[in-house]
């Protein structure tokens, strides 16, 4: 017999997950639905159902930065510039977390709405690594949710951390970089901060 | 006063984020009192200044020695197959009645080249890359492209180029389908352009 699908009674959200190239991203949204693994250079979909709300995931390609040039990367970047997702899943590798810390102060200037997701948190412990999530969490003002997409472990946290942030009932402030006097200035002075930042990074900054 | 997009901003305002990132990361991580893993060991070993180099060498020699000597066993095989299929199917043919100059075309032309081309290209393609994707899923190949990186650097060419090289010697044509992993189309040209440099196994051995 045919499952009947689950009703959204409480409306759709749209949800993406952007992050580093190779973070898990793709693993995460295979464990909601059931999608592939491998290098991701487009966007993909899928959708898992919580609380009454129809959640629509979206998979960006990976990338290390918004003012990044590559094709791939600049597809990951329209779609968190254009702002379509009432939320946004940062999955950063929590074995390399710094590198992924970059990004997240990245979306920051771009959107409030975003969840940081420490994936691979089984291979962080095998490593002895000891991550303060609650202290992370406090530092940069966005939630933060530690997983491991291969187990499953930590899905239900970030399903609801979703919901919550989706849905408007938390509110993460991100905290701003400082940029330094010179810089912040240019950025007082333009248009909105964001406006500033983009104009000062311009289109491909490292290709010339 | 330098214009604005000027590099000047982008690199304060990149270092920024990248300082701001290294604060954060070193207060919130700590390094426990975990098990230092083998493969760390193994990876500073195979990376390392000394033993990286020779190590890779002995690696890749292997891989082809495994390759070269490997497929002329196989390819033995398929060749007297061939030819035994070869004489058959003449044979079938003359029953037939066929006028000979068809035969001569079908026999001699078509199965004949055939015959030959998976023969020699099957079995070294067979054992190249298994075995090249076992180094892969070791986490040797990323390895490589790091050790190499500085050399390809040098040349004007991209690090990972040394991967579509290595992946030319199983085949060229992988190996150049392989060459849209780097991101500059500048330098993804070049590997385009340099890859028939690593000959295909099959195309070097002696036969
Ligand atoms: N140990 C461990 N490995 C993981 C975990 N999550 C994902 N992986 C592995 O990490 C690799 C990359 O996963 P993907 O889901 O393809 O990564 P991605 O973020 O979609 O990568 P791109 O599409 O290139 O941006 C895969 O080999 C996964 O098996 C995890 O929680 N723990
Ligand atoms: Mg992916």
């Amino acid at each position: 017999m045919k499952r009947l699908r689950p009703f959204p009674v409480r409306g759709n959200l749209l949800v993406a997950l952007a992050g580093n190239p190779n973070g898990g991203k793709s693993t995460l949204l295979r464990q909601h639905t059931g999608n592939w693994p491998g290098k991701t250079v487009a966007l993909a979909w899928g959708e898992f159902f919580y609380q009454g709300y129809r959640v629509n995931l979206v998979d960006l390609p990976g990338t290390y930065s918004l003012w990044a040039c590559l094709p791939e990367e600049e597809v990951a970047r329209d779609f968190i510039f254009s702002q379509k997702a009432q939320a946004l899943v940062i999955v950063a590798d929590a074995t390399c977390l710094e590198r992924s810390l970059n990004l997240v102060f990245q979306i920051g200037e771009v959107t409030s709405r975003s969840i940081l997701c420490l994936n691979c948190m089984d291979e962080a412990r095998r490593r002895g690594l000891i991550i303060d999530e609650e202290g992370l969490s406090r530092e940069l003002e966005i939630p933060v949710v530690p997983t491991v997409a291969l187990t499953g472990e930590g899905l239900e946290a970030l399903k609801k951390a979703i919901v919550e942030v989706a849905t408007g009932r938390l509110k993460p402030c991100p905290q701003k970089v400082y940029y330094g006097e010179e810089v912040e200035e240019i950025l007082s002075r333009a248009s909105s901060r964001w406006e500033g930042l983009k104009a000062l990074m311009g289109g491909c900054p490292w290709r010339g | 006063m330098e214009g604005i997009g000027s590099r000047h901003y982008q690199d304060r305002i990149m270092a920024a984020l990248y300082q701001r990132a290294k604060t954060v990361a070193s207060r919130y991580v700590r390094t426990g009192a975990g098990e230092h893993p083998l493969t760390l060991k193994l990876d500073a070993l195979l990376t390392s200044k000394r033993w990286g180099y020779p190590l890779m060498l002995l690696l890749l020699v292997l891989v082809f020695w495994i390759t070269l000597v490997g497929a002329d066993y196989p390819s033995g095989l398929l060749a007297l197959f061939f030819s035994w299929a070869e004489n058959s199917l003449g044979h079938l043919l003359q029953m037939g009645g066929l006028p000979s100059e068809l035969q001569d075309f079908l026999i001699s032309g078509v199965f004949r080249t055939a015959a030959w081309v998976v023969a020699v290209m099957l079995p070294p393609m067979a054992i190249f890359f298994p075995l090249f994707t076992f180094l892969e899923d070791l986490g040797y190949l990323p390895r490589v492209a790091f050790n190499l990186d500085n050399f390809f650097k040098r040349a004007g060419a991209h690090g990972k180029q040394a991967l579509t090289m290595a992946m030319g010697f199983g085949c060229n044509t992988a190996g150049v389908i392989g060459c849209r992993m780097i991101d500059s189309p500048w330098e993804r040209l070049i590997a385009i352009l340099t890859n028939n440099f690593s000959p295909a196994t099959a195309a070097i051995r002696p036969s």
